[in-house]
């Protein structure tokens, strides 16, 4: 019955769309339209808008096609009675603090639920999110189905049963069981993959690169056809033996320092910042500085890699002093750090950005040392400073006696303290950094010292302190 | 430091109660005599709901009904006297927050002791304890300070005079038969306008317009046709979110449907539902007095909290809400406007999730829709009813269309079904049974894209669905 009006449109709204009159051609409603052909202009509007809103369909295309559903994580959602305060708690937090609640709940035995929150495929996210960001890659690409990751090492022959992201976490997992497995399997299957790909698996390797994998990294540093891969393979070979720079420049670095004895009785050896007088001059150290790794700096100086920390001129100069970590952060051998940290934790100047790549390079007890060293000052964002030096590794127990933490009680009626959104940020990174029963004494001295329990700022310990009592798994 | 009833009450930071305030520190707070009479008007308990106070009592709150479609939430902390409102007063304190104070001074409704609501906390969150002065002594203008008992006085001197009250209403009358007068003109005008742009040619009226919209919704409101003015300034915004092949069709529906209320509006001016469209829409008290209205008890869900600004930079709130009870309509919708900036806009006002029991005034339609809310208390949602089924989409959509042709959009509970996609990208909702596939309005977070759908709703516009909830395996789901 609709067919004959439906072909009756097809002029209609060719006409109207011209601008010419079409109750002429509606031959199906002319009884109705009457005898003015403005008025019958409108009854026509009228009665095919109705007829095209509520009887005109679109079409289905044929090949339709469903979405892979999500899988299921290995760790169980949050349970319900705590998703209220979730959402509340990533609504406050900005895109990238959200991964900070994210590595909480997986420390916590928990993971989020994907209409809460869901990782992009490229996210720095724990690998157990990794079957869903191979999911959201999937979709992305407009594949129908996803690939169930099997149980079973990675290995030449399962390697296309995995997602990229499952991908990545199995390599990881493989190396931390059997390096050398892994390292022969990267070195198998390189020559297939993408420039992206292999940073990433690249990357794995470096994090605990040794003397084995010298020859593959020199390999890579010379024959890779990508420049980012050859510059981290650089990088890496740069922390494991001398020679990947240009010897002159190590000399030329030398030339800004000088090897003097320490006090009168000269047993003990200093490093000297010699005096600088043009900005020229603190360019070139600046340059030299970030372009000359530590091993060659350290032979240049005829030094111990180890001993440059503990020699180094702190607190002369607090820009060289950065710049000195994030060198050493950077292409520091792994048994130089613990020196390092020390030497900085006794030393080092306040809280920097630049702290964050020396903590990236600690495992997480000693980058939990590192992120108290900014709480013991009353620094403006100092439990957001930890925050970013924990990097989801680690918590942090001792949290309410110390300069930081006193701050933040002051701020609620300081005029001169925290402004408004500091504090709140304060509060919800104290809260993701905060060990169960540090959130509990936190909480218990800030409402001591005036803020209500209702208080919204609060619902990170809140929720901190919650998540302990649904039984946690540390 | 004031105190009544052996009971120390200091405006400071040291703790104190709630429980027995000087009814005269409303006459400090209050910034004019005016504020005072009108929070003394509001502390009537029938005009209040959720009254509660802290454990600690050191917060008052409570929800009153104003004008709009919500109640106002009002809160106060003790401790200093400091006070929040969501009515768009610039007065501060309000009425609302001087009519709380005198309700809890005056002991005049039970505030119920417990947990503060959200809606508190991020109050809380959000302000600085006050040194401790009252506001209103260094805010107030210079003149007679706020006197309590005169405005006691007032309250109670308010006598009904039935020739003043006749005189209203005839007023009230010609004022009506006036703005009915002025609309003809207008839709003549709009009818005119509708007839040019199908001489123009309607394609070219897609490729302009913004600006002819705005030009014959400028007349609209010279003829007092409000609302069918804002209708017509935004219909080019639904259009131009369509694709561009589809815009054509939709501009004959848009069009179609005003000429439709136009003809309906001249053939029965008072009717309440098209004069609401056309014109405005009744008051609260109206509302509540008028015989159609119908009032409906039930447990409610918030499905989603949509806002836009109008061209008068007026923000409109739409509030969905899913009825899961077995009477009256299975859609309400609350509407309330306010200005940019008023702070209305809070989202955790009618957070999408939230369950409440409450009673809807409904206006009279014959799809009755719009609603306001008249009281309501908050609802655990562990003690929330599953979603009802609805009925089947195409019948409630013709239904609908039916009633009202000139309607725009359809809520539709949907059964269960899935997201699909075609191989332009383009996403579909399909039944699970396969008997209906309806092509979706826009993207939704990926969540919705990768599980089955045990029942979904939605608002039918224009051809197309735009998802507003769901029920999956990963719990409900919300969008928009």
């Amino acid at each position: 019955m609709a067919e004959p009006v439906y072909d009756m449109m097809v002029p209609v709204l060719a006409r109207w769309a011209m601008g010419a009159a079409a109750a002429p051609v509606a031959t199906a409603w002319q009884p109705v339209l009457g005898q003015d052909p403005a008025v019958a202009e409108l009854r026509l509007l009228a009665l095919g808008g109705q007829f095209l809103d509520a009887m005109v369909e679109a079409a289905v295309p044929a090949s339709l096609k469903a979405f892979p559903p999500i899988p299921q994580l290995a760790l169980p959602p949050v349970p319900e009675a705590l998703a209220p305060t979730i959402r509340r708690v990533l609504g406050q937090l900005k895109e990238v603090r959200a991964l900070g609640l994210v590595h909480l709940l997986a420390r916590r035995g928990y993971s989020l639920n994907p209409a809460d929150w869901m990782p992009t495929p490229q996210d720095d996210v724990p690998a157990l999110y990794a079957p869903w960001q191979d999911w959201a890659a999937a979709i992305a690409a407009g594949q129908e189905t996803l690939p169930m990751a099997p149980d079973a090492p990675l290995s030449a022959e399962n390697w296309h049963d995995f997602g990229p992201a499952t991908r990545l976490a199995a390599f990881v997992r493989l190396r931390h069981s059997d390096p050398a497995g892994a390292r022969a399997l990267f070195e198998n299957r390189r020559r297939h993959l993408t420039a992206d790909e292999r940073l990433g698996l690249l990357d794995v390797l470096g994090a605990d690169a040794g003397p084995d994998d010298v020859p593959l990294l020199r390999d890579i540093a010379s024959t890779d056809r990508a420049r980012k891969l050859k510059e981290l393979a650089t990088l890496l070979l740069s922390r494991q033996e001398t020679g990947t720079c240009d010897g002159a420049m190590a000399e030329e670095l030398t030339g800004f320092f000088a090897i003097e004895p320490a006090g009168a009785a000269g047993g003990q050896q200093v490093i000297k910042a010699m005096p600088l007088k043009t900005q020229a001059q603190k360019n070139a150290r600046w340059r030299l500085l970030y372009q000359v790794p530590v091993l060659d700096f350290a032979a240049a100086l005829s030094l111990a890699p180890t001993d440059l920390a503990r020699l180094w001129p702190w607190n002369v100069d607090e820009r060289l002093d950065m710049d000195f970590i994030s060198m050493a952060a950077r292409s520091g051998p792994d048994a130089m750090l613990p020196g390092l940290l020390q030497a900085v934790l006794a030393n080092g100047p306040p809280y920097r950005r630049d702290y964050d790549a020396l903590a990236e390079r600690l495992p997480v007890a000693a980058r939990a040392r590192l992120a108290r060293a900014p709480l013991a000052a009353e620094g403006r964002l100092a439990f957001f400073s930890a925050l970013g030096l924990l990097a989801g590794g680690g918590e942090l127990d001792d949290v309410v006696n110390t300069p930081a933490f006193r701050a933040v009680l002051a701020a609620r009626t300081a005029e001169d303290g925290l402004s408004a959104s500091n504090l709140a940020t304060e509060l919800l990174a104290l809260g993701l950094i905060a060990t169960p029963r540090a959130a509990r004494q936190a909480m218990a001295a800030l409402e001591q010292a005036g803020y209500l329990a209702a208080d919204s700022r609060l619902d990170m310990l809140r929720l901190n302190i919650a998540l302990e009592k649904t039984g946690a798994q540390e | 430091m004031f105190t009544i009833d052996g009971y120390a009450f200091s405006i400071g930071r040291k703790a104190i109660t709630i429980m027995k305030i000087d009814p005269g520190i409303v006459e400090q707070l209050a910034v004019d005599q005016a504020s005072l009479r009108a929070g003394l008007g509001l502390a009537k308990p029938a005009k209040w709901s959720g009254l509660g106070h802290s454990p600690d009592e050191t917060l008052l709150w409570g929800e009153c009904a104003g004008s709009g479609a919500r109640p106002y939430r009002v809160m106060v902390d003790a401790r200093d006297m400091g006070s929040k409102c969501t009515c768009p007063s610039r007065k501060f304190p309000c009425k609302h927050v001087l009519g709380l104070i005198c309700l809890c001074a005056g002991q005049k409704a039970p505030f119920t002791p417990g947990a503060p609501p959200e809606w508190v906390g991020e109050w809380l969150a959000r302000r600085r304890p006050k040194a401790a002065t009252t506001p209103a002594a260094t805010a107030r203008p210079a003149g007679t300070p706020p006197d309590l008992e005169a405005a006691r006085q007032v309250q109670q001197a308010m006598p009904d005079d039935p020739k003043a009250e006749a005189r209203r209403k005839e007023a009230a009358r010609k004022r009506a038969g006036e703005t009915t007068q002025a609309v003809y003109d207008g839709l003549r005008t709009l009818e005119q306008w509708i007839g040019d742009q199908l001489r123009l040619g309607l394609a070219s009226f897609v490729d302009n317009m913004p600006e002819r919209c705005r030009q014959v919704a400028a007349r609209l409101v010279d003829g007092k046709a409000t609302a069918l003015a804002s209708r017509v300034d935004e219909l080019p915004a639904r259009i131009l979110a369509l694709p561009a092949g589809a815009r054509l069709q939709a501009s004959v529906v848009e069009l179609g449907k005003l000429v439709q209320l136009a003809c309906a509006f001249r053939a029965q001016p008072e009717r309440p539902d098209l004069r609401r469209l056309v014109c405005t829409a009744e008051t609260r008290d109206t509302l509540l007095v008028h015989p159609d209205t119908q009032s409906v008890h039930a447990v409610w869900e918030v499905l989603v909290s949509q806002q836009h600004m109008q061209r008068d930079r007026l923000v409109v709130q739409t509030t969905w809400l899913l009825n899961l009870g077995d009477d009256g309509p299975r859609f309400a919708m609350l509407v309330d406007f306010f200005s940019k900036g008023a702070g209305m806009q809070r989202s955790s006002l009618f957070t999408p999730g939230a369950y409440f029991t409450g009673t809807l005034a409904f206006y009279p339609a014959p799809f009755p829709l719009r609603a306001i809310l008249r009281e309501h208390a908050a609802l655990p949602s562990a003690d929330a009813p599953d979603w009802p089924a609805g009925a089947p989409p195409r019948a409630a959509i013709n239904a609908a269309l039916l009633a009202e042709p000139w309607r725009l959009e359809v809520p539709l509970m949907l059964p269960a079904g899935r997201i699909m996609h075609d191989e332009a990208k383009q996403l579909w909702w399909r039944a699970a049974d396969g008997s209906l596939t309806l092509p979706l309005a826009g993207d939704v977070p990926p969540v919705w894209l990768g599980t089955d759908l045990a029942r979904a709703i939605g608002l039918w516009a224009h051809d197309r669905l735009a998802l507003l909830a769901a029920r999956s395996a990963w719990g409900r789901l919300y969008h928009g």
